[in-house]
């Protein structure tokens, strides 16, 4: 599940998580959940880093109230604007579990 | 408040070499200290750009031990670390140290020895200044700038060719550039052509993995006087950050750090873009040339791939940009870029810039640290005796 922060303080909501609020420098928040993301943009690194498989697809997505989320992006496709969701799943590179981009 | 001003520079060539750091950084830093003639003066800081002499070579304490090569003791001596911005923010530091009336003379010194690493190894060491929540799913800092490419050619309708004129344009320049990496004129096919590095953008889209380093002297204005006929006066400098994990950013193809670095500069100065003759910009890759001209408020939002193809940034169009050849064709070893930024504008000021000479009174340097985080600006302006 994709998370972000409700400031309680002002209603800002935005992600990755911070000590104080973005807007208002508030220390309290709610967690939400977001579902539903649209593509702003992609890449295929094929210059990677040491322990990645080229290519590694990145991609950029807008989900609700404008919150970004940037992540692999396992899709074969990609087109700016087509409908992504956030899914856990277990990086081939390194088996931690990662948060991803997807197809719906 | 002392004016300050920058009253010699001095260059290492840029490229591959067997030269260590510390030998580059007092290269670099002895030339700028005969360059402004100021070889008897005891130095009151000395100030080190540099982003990771630790994982490429495996050393600290470099300001430290540039001091002892150059017997500058016992100047203050301080490592300044801004990533890629390091020397802009060195620059800064200096700035802030003769304007505080603390200091007289300054020697600022940029430099990375990179070639150490394999080019995996590099991009590992640079990713290191990302957002971890980022950097785990294996971004590298080049694919943020196709992130920004992408977004701005479907945006504002701007043809994958004109980010590759960047690429010519910057090599012709240090075509005239003995200094420079690259001595190598390219076409657009040639960009065009280049192995992917991170789709839409290519090799030849990218700045180089280089050594170097790059040094200036900065003193009062009073002092300049004294040492020169033209003395070159930092009129104008600021410097802003913008939200360090890439995703808060409300937009790829914008740099609002740009923008808000760019304003506290021009407000100093009492300037505006269209009093600047020349530019040097952080072009770690071509699409960033074009979203600093917008930024810095040369041409409008999404028009600055226009202005490209249009030869208006050419060493002989009406804003010259990155004339030493910029990032991608002089080379960017990572801590000295700020630094030889100021000391192409710096030389253009004095006209000493040989083959690449434009005409220019006020000059303007952009250097970004991380992924548009930490950005300096700055303004020199020549002050020729009336
Ligand atoms: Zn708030």
């Amino acid at each position: 599940m994709l998370k972000a922060y409700r400031c309680k303080n002002c209603g800002t909501v935005f992600r990755p998580r911070r000590l104080r609020c973005i807007n208002c420098k508030s220390r309290e928040f709610e967690e939400i959940t977001l579902n539903h993301g649209k593509l702003v943009s992609y890449t295929l690194i094929y210059a990677t880093r040491e322990g990645y498989q080229a290519p590694v697809k990145i991609g950029l997505a807008e989900f609700e109230q404008g919150v970004k989320f940037l992540a692999q992006l396992d899709c074969e496709n990609p087109e700016i604007g087509m409908e992504v969701i956030a899914v856990n799943t277990v990086n081939k590179d390194n088996g931690n579990n990662l948060l991803i981009l997807r197809k719906p | 408040m002392p004016s300050v001003a920058v009253v010699g520079c001095g260059l290492t060539k840029f490229g591959k070499t067997d030269k260590g750091l510390i030998e580059l950084l007092a290269e670099a830093g002895l030339k700028a200290i005969d360059d402004a003639g100021l070889d008897g003066i005891q130095f009151d800081d000395v100030l080190v750009a540099n982003m990771a002499s630790g994982e490429f070579n495996g050393l600290s304490g470099i300001a430290n031990a540039l001091v002892g090569e150059l017997s500058l003791e016992p100047a203050a001596a301080i490592k300044i670390e801004n990533t890629s911005g390091s020397g802009g923010a060195a620059v800064y530091v200096g700035w802030q140290a003769i304007a505080s009336g603390k200091s007289e003379y300054v020697l600022v010194v940029g430099g990375e020895k990179m070639s150490t690493k394999s080019s995996g190894e590099t991009a590992e060491i640079i990713a290191s200044l990302t957002h971890l929540e980022e950097r785990v799913h294996g971004i590298t800092l080049p694919s943020l700038a196709a992130l920004s490419a992408r977004q701005y050619m479907q945006f504002y309708g701007a043809p994958r060719e004109a980010l590759a004129k960047v690429a010519v344009k910057n090599h012709d320049n240090a075509l005239l550039n003995p200094l420079a990496q690259f001595h190598k004129k390219i076409t657009i096919e040639d960009v065009l052509n280049s192995p992917i590095v991170c789709d839409p953008l290519r090799l030849y889209d990218y700045c180089p993995i280089t050594d170097g380093a790059a040094a200036v002297v900065l003193t009062t204005l009073e002092n300049a006087k004294r040492l020169t006929d033209n003395p070159v006066v930092i009129s104008g400098i600021g410097f802003a950050t913008d939200y360090y994990s890439i995703q808060t950013r409300k937009r790829l193809d914008e740099f609002p750090a740009v923008r808000r670095a760019a304003e506290k500069a021009y407000r100093m100065a009492g300037k505006k873009p269209s009093d600047i003759h020349v530019v040097e910009v952080h072009d770690m890759a071509t699409i960033l040339e074009i979203l600093q001209c917008e930024d810095l408020g040369f041409f409008s939002k999404g028009e600055g791939w226009k202005a490209v193809l249009e030869d208006k940034t050419a060493l002989d169009g009406e804003l010259p940009v990155n004339t030493s050849g910029g990032l991608k064709a002089k080379g960017h070893p990572i801590g000295a870029t700020g630094v030889a930024q100021v000391a192409e504008i710096f030389m253009q000021l004095q006209e000493r810039c040989g083959e690449r000479q434009v005409d220019a009174k006020c000059g303007l340097t952009c250097n970004i640290g991380g992924y548009g985080n930490g950005v300096v600006v700055t303004i020199l302006e020549v002050m020729r005796p009336c």
